[in-house]
């Protein structure tokens, strides 16, 4: 049987109806795909099917994962979706067939293929989420905002928005993902929400401040190191340039 | 001793955290504590480094001293007394708003507060309670904070900061008594266990009434042959009232009881300690023996390894200029965390007859190959405790093994995939009576091997490159040299 290739828009929604889709298609496992829209070149013998994103359809299969898999399933698969892996999408379907044949065991069956390419995308992801709780900065901008710029390589801002969101609770702030022009805004004390910015609004909050606090965590961030073991190296390894865009150290 | 006041606040912090950078003990671990309205701040139980200094060291918590004013003079120390430095001091509000500032712009998880003896033990006790009253009640921080216990203060005031932080910490110092005669005559071991020993007390009383055991250790293996310190039902009877108690009798009054204190335990996160390596001529055996000695018996989180920059002249220390023992250090933490997660003793790992780490192979290698009648294992059999104690797998990997094998077969890149580094574990393991590599358990062919694999780990820690070794028949393969009358014709191809 020739090939179907479902395209998917890249958000969690789109991946989630194209799974709906192609389930619902009946086409055999074997014989269909998943893909991102817009990602690669075209193929002979197959036959493309756009997507469209359903909120309906996405529902279901959450609440299908949630409960016929695992909460931590879930938590796989969403983590997974943010990944900027362009093979993402049929990861989780393949994951997600055999989720649905084995249940909650799927998850520790680290020898199936299907399932090890998806935790390490989930891996992926929720570690350099967790990379960025700790070099992520703020700066204070005039209007006594706190702003932090950031340059993921995944989709992570929605997930490093609740830490701080508890953290500093009677802040304003936001969280801005520089490449993908996504943020993630705290007016202090009330919920926090995801929105684009346009790019005069992003160019607004990279003024340069002077600030003193700043300055004296410079200071202190120098003679913190110890003269005998100083080793650049070893530094790098641990903090990547690629954090360092950002951070004022 | 001369306090210079007029310096500016850049200046002071520039004085006090260099003063405090050799307390190595950075780690914001311990509490999970989620933040509350009207509150600054929460905790994650793993920790959160938010930056690397040039050293490579992490930077968690602003780690500055009170004071780097002291009335002591310890010989390893860069603040000692007749060291001639500027001293001065933090006010409690500038340590209070430097805090919170840089908590906000996320540079920190929180304070780790320390300080040079100034007056009296009693006195600097105070202060640091004062610093941590006015951050927790005034400034609202509920983040995490770490704070020194000062040996020699009244037990009154130590039990009021406990309260209030989150993990308290008495520096052993030195690893043993004699070492600590000689250093720093003014302090003796029993001085430095004693608020030790309290703290131990007040984090299992306080750790009762909410149904966890008294103790942490032992939930994985369980530490026997250790009588667990007797605790009575009511917590205060703990802390025996000291004679000069009644000279802070009016704490209370100033210090009205912490709202924070009413939603925490005392000192949540546990307490630490560390031990200076490379000052004086302990062992590697003796240094270890008395770190799991300090796990089992004052049921401590973390002990902490500090090697000795040399600094201060003086007769009975290392030459100022003496490169720190680095590799050494290394050692001794992957040996600690083969104590506290890897079921292992101090005993297994050095003896007397071998008191020093091999710096070319990891204690866990070097254990293996001194057992290889215990090796191979087989990954679909062995037990938990086994895997543990195979070099290359993790507690990690040690648990994905065991979760995944009850569902299919595993094979080595499967192995890989999971996390275990075949690199070393490939030597030790079979997986369906296959190993990795066909070759044979040969003690000086794994030990090059696995110090080659070691190597680049080696030369990121010491920062420099080792020169080449040139290779020698006569070493490597035992070859023993022609000797006597074999030379001659050896020489000759006469045999």
């Amino acid at each position: 049987m020739e090939m179907t290739v479902f395209l998917c828009e890249d958000t969690i929604e789109g991946i989630l109806t194209g799974v709906y889709d192609g389930w619902a298609s009946r086409k055999g496992h074997g014989n269909l795909r998943l893909q991102l829209a817009g990602e690669s070149n075209l193929e002979l013998f197959c036959q493309y099917q756009t997507v469209r994103p359903d909120m309906v359809k996405a529902e279901k299969v959450r609440c299908a994962i949630r409960q016929k898999i695992s909460a931590e399933a879930w938590e796989m698969v969403y983590t997974a979706a943010m990944s900027l892996d362009p093979g993402k999408a049929d990861a989780i379907y393949r994951f997600l067939t055999g989720g649905f044949h084995y249940g909650a065991q799927v998850t520790r069956m680290l020898a199936e293929p299907a399932v090890q390419k998806l935790f390490f995308l989930s891996r992926q992801v929720i570690n350099e989420s967790h990379h960025y709780q700790e070099f992520l900065r703020f700066e204070l901008t005039e209007n006594h905002i706190l702003a932090a710029r950031i340059r993921p390589k995944n989709n992570i801002t929605a997930m490093i928005a609740p830490h701080f969101a508890d953290r500093i609770s009677g802040e304003d702030f936001l969280i801005l993902d520089v490449g993908r022009s996504l943020a993630a805004i705290h007016p202090a004390n009330r919920l926090w929400y995801l929105t684009r910015l346009s790019k005069e609004q992003t160019d607004r909050l990279s003024s340069g401040q002077p600030d003193i606090y700043r300055d004296l965590w410079k200071t202190f961030h120098d003679s913190i190191a110890i003269p005998d073991r100083i080793n650049p190296k070893l530094q790098q390894s641990l903090m990547p340039f690629r954090f360092r865009e950002f951070m004022p150290e | 001793m001369l306090i210079r006041e007029s310096l500016t606040i850049q200046q002071k912090l520039e004085i006090l955290s260099d003063a405090a950078k050799y307390d190595v003990a950075c780690t914001s671990s311990g509490t999970d504590r989620q933040g509350r309205p009207g509150t600054i701040g929460n905790t994650a139980a793993g920790g959160i480094c938010h930056s690397f200094a040039a050293d490579g060291r992490c930077i968690s918590l602003l780690k500055v001293l009170l004071t780097n004013a002291c009335i002591y003079d310890c010989k390893y120390c860069v603040n000692r007394a007749s060291n001639d430095t500027v001293r001065t001091y933090f006010t409690p509000e500038e340590l209070c708003s430097m805090t919170i500032q840089f908590y906000r712009r996320n540079y920190i998880e929180g304070l780790f507060l320390s300080s040079g003896i100034l007056q009296s033990p009693d006195h600097t006790m105070e202060l640091l309670y004062q610093t941590l009253y006015l951050l927790r009640e005034k400034y609202r921080f509920w983040g995490y904070i770490h704070v020194k216990a000062i040996p020699g203060a009244d037990p009154a005031l130590i039990r009021l900061t406990g309260r209030l932080a989150d993990r308290m910490s008495v520096n052993l110092e030195l690893p043993t008594a004699q070492g600590l005669k000689m250093l720093a005559p003014a302090k003796t071991r029993t001085r430095l266990l004693t608020p030790m020993r309290q703290i131990q007390q007040g984090i299992a009383a306080s750790r009762l009434p909410t149904g966890g055991g008294s103790s942490r250790q032992g939930t994985l293996f369980p530490l026997s042959g250790e009588k667990p310190a007797p605790i009575s039902a009511d917590p205060a009877a703990d802390f025996p009232a000291s004679p000069d108690a009644a000279s802070f009798s009016d704490l209370p009054a100033r210090f009205p009881p912490a709202d924070y204190a009413k939603h925490s335990r005392f000192v949540p996160a546990g307490q630490s300690t560390q031990m200076i390596v490379g000052a004086t001529p302990e062992t590697d055996h003796q240094i270890l023996s008395v770190a799991q000695a300090l796990y089992r018996q004052f049921d401590l989180k973390r002990v902490f390894y500090s090697a000795y920059s040399a600094l201060n002249e003086d007769s009975s220390l290392p030459a100022p200029g003496t490169p720190p023992p680095l590799l050494r250090e290394h050692r001794l933490y992957q040996a600690d965390w083969l104590l506290r997660f890897y079921g292992f003793t101090a005993d297994e790992l050095l003896s007397e007859e071998q008191p020093y780490f091999n710096l070319l192979l990891d204690p866990k290698c070097h254990w293996a190959i001194a057992h290889l009648e215990q090796f191979p294992v087989e990954v679909s059999q062995a037990s938990y405790a086994m895997l543990l104690r195979v070099p290359g797998i993790g507690v990690k990997s040690a648990r994905r093994i065991v979760a995944a094998r009850r569902y299919s077969r595993l094979d080595f890149p499967a192995l890989k995939k999971m996390g275990v580094v075949l690199k070393r574990a490939g030597h030790f393991l079979t997986c369906g009576g296959k190993m990795y590599h066909p070759i044979r358990l040969d003690q000086t062919y794994l030990a090059n091997t696995l110090a080659a694999a070691d190597q680049n780990q080696r030369l990121r820690i010491e920062g420099s490159f080792q020169s080449f070794r040139q290779l020698s028949l006569f070493d490597d393969f035992h070859l023993a040299p022609p000797s006597g009358e074999d030379a001659p014709k050896a020489l000759f191809g006469q045999f």
